[in-house]
């Protein structure tokens, strides 16, 4: 069970690569580091195959993008499951996706006391396709039992609409997961009720939550 | 189309247009695979493709297992029963029936 995963969702993440350079980051390097590759991520599986993690690469966003063709022998087909398998085990994870930046971080809190996982959507999805591959991220999470709440900060409030948007209303009309929304601009366009929350209410929500997921 | 020919499959089995759907195609379909679409079938599939049309994506297992006990369609449903509805895949084979596309999600 990896104490560490990286999840990668885009080819403009800032993790730096090749693996191979001395100044490579820890997830290439850590050999106890599962890379997750997910969505747009999968594009950068040649730039991390062979390096010290282990390289998982989300077998719907590859075949999305690269249909039957398998990835590099060094990364292994894996799934949304696993993903979600290891993260219960993991004390740090750190997502690398929109923004080119390294954009979240675990918190460090195992006591018990804050068990849950908090997936927080700051950017607007950049095509249909990676709208989808984020609500898919958070059903897996919801199919699979996570404890996990979901937040929409700033321009990720676009998740909740236009006409892809209803898919996230299955979440809350059969109760599988809680949505949150910081302050709200187009509340009236939501697709699906979120809960909106000022700045104190999200600095709760960020405090109680044991793992920080940016999608 | 004669009354026992199917619209065209696509090479995993589903529809190629879903707008060929009938549930007297879905009957061809499950009678060609030697399944027999009883009521509760049925039920899983009607329930599919309403949840689709809702939500764009097919349900998850868990959401199914509810409404089917919420709905008194099997006493203590799981998802083993679901898996005796359809062994290959509940989600997926009630998804075929009911004229969808292929679930894509590896969840």
């Amino acid at each position: 069970m990896p104490d560490y995963i990286a999840l990668v969702r885009s080819t403009s993440s800032s993790l730096p690569l090749p693996a191979g350079r001395a100044d490579a980051p820890a997830p290439t390097r850590y050999p106890g580091c599962l890379v997750f590759l997910h969505g747009d991520g999968v594009g950068v599986h040649d730039d991390v195959a062979g390096s010290a993690a282990r390289v998982h690469v989300c077998r719907t966003s590859w075949r999305r993008r690269f249909g039957e063709r398998a990835p590099d022998g060094r990364c292994v087909e894996s799934s949304l499951a696993i993903l979600f398998s290891a993260l219960r085990g993991a004390s740090r994870l750190d997502s690398f996706g929109l923004g080119g930046s390294a954009c979240s971080r675990a918190g460090p809190d195992r006591d018990g006391a804050n068990t849950g996982l908090l997936i927080e959507l700051g950017f607007a999805p950049q095509s249909d396709r990676a709208g989808i591959e984020a609500l898919e991220l958070v059903l897996a999470a919801a199919a699979l039992g996570v404890p996990a709440r979901v937040l929409f900060t700033g321009a990720g409030e676009r998740h909740l609409t236009g006409p892809d948007a209803r898919g996230w209303r299955q979440l809350t009309d059969f109760d599988l997961l809680p949505l949150y929304v910081s302050e709200p601009v187009l509340a009236r366009d939501h697709a699906a009720p979120a809960k909106p929350l000022d700045t104190a209410g999200v600095l709760r929500l960020r405090a109680k939550s044991r793992l920080l997921l940016l999608a | 189309m004669t009354r026992t020919e199917l619209p065209a499959l696509g090479p995993d089995g589903h529809l190629l247009h879903s707008d060929e759907w009938s549930e007297a195609v879905a009957e061809r379909m499950a009678a060609q695979d030697g399944v027999e679409l009883d009521a509760v079938r049925w039920w899983l599939i009607r329930f599919v493709r309403r949840h689709h049309l809702e939500y764009g994506t097919p349900p998850l297992m868990r959401v199914v297992v509810r409404a089917m006990r919420e709905q008194g369609i099997v006493e203590n449903a799981s998802s083993r029963t679901l898996y005796r509805l359809f062994p290959d895949g509940p989600i997926g084979d009630a998804c075929r029936y009911a004229g969808l596309p292929r679930p894509e999600s590896c969840i």
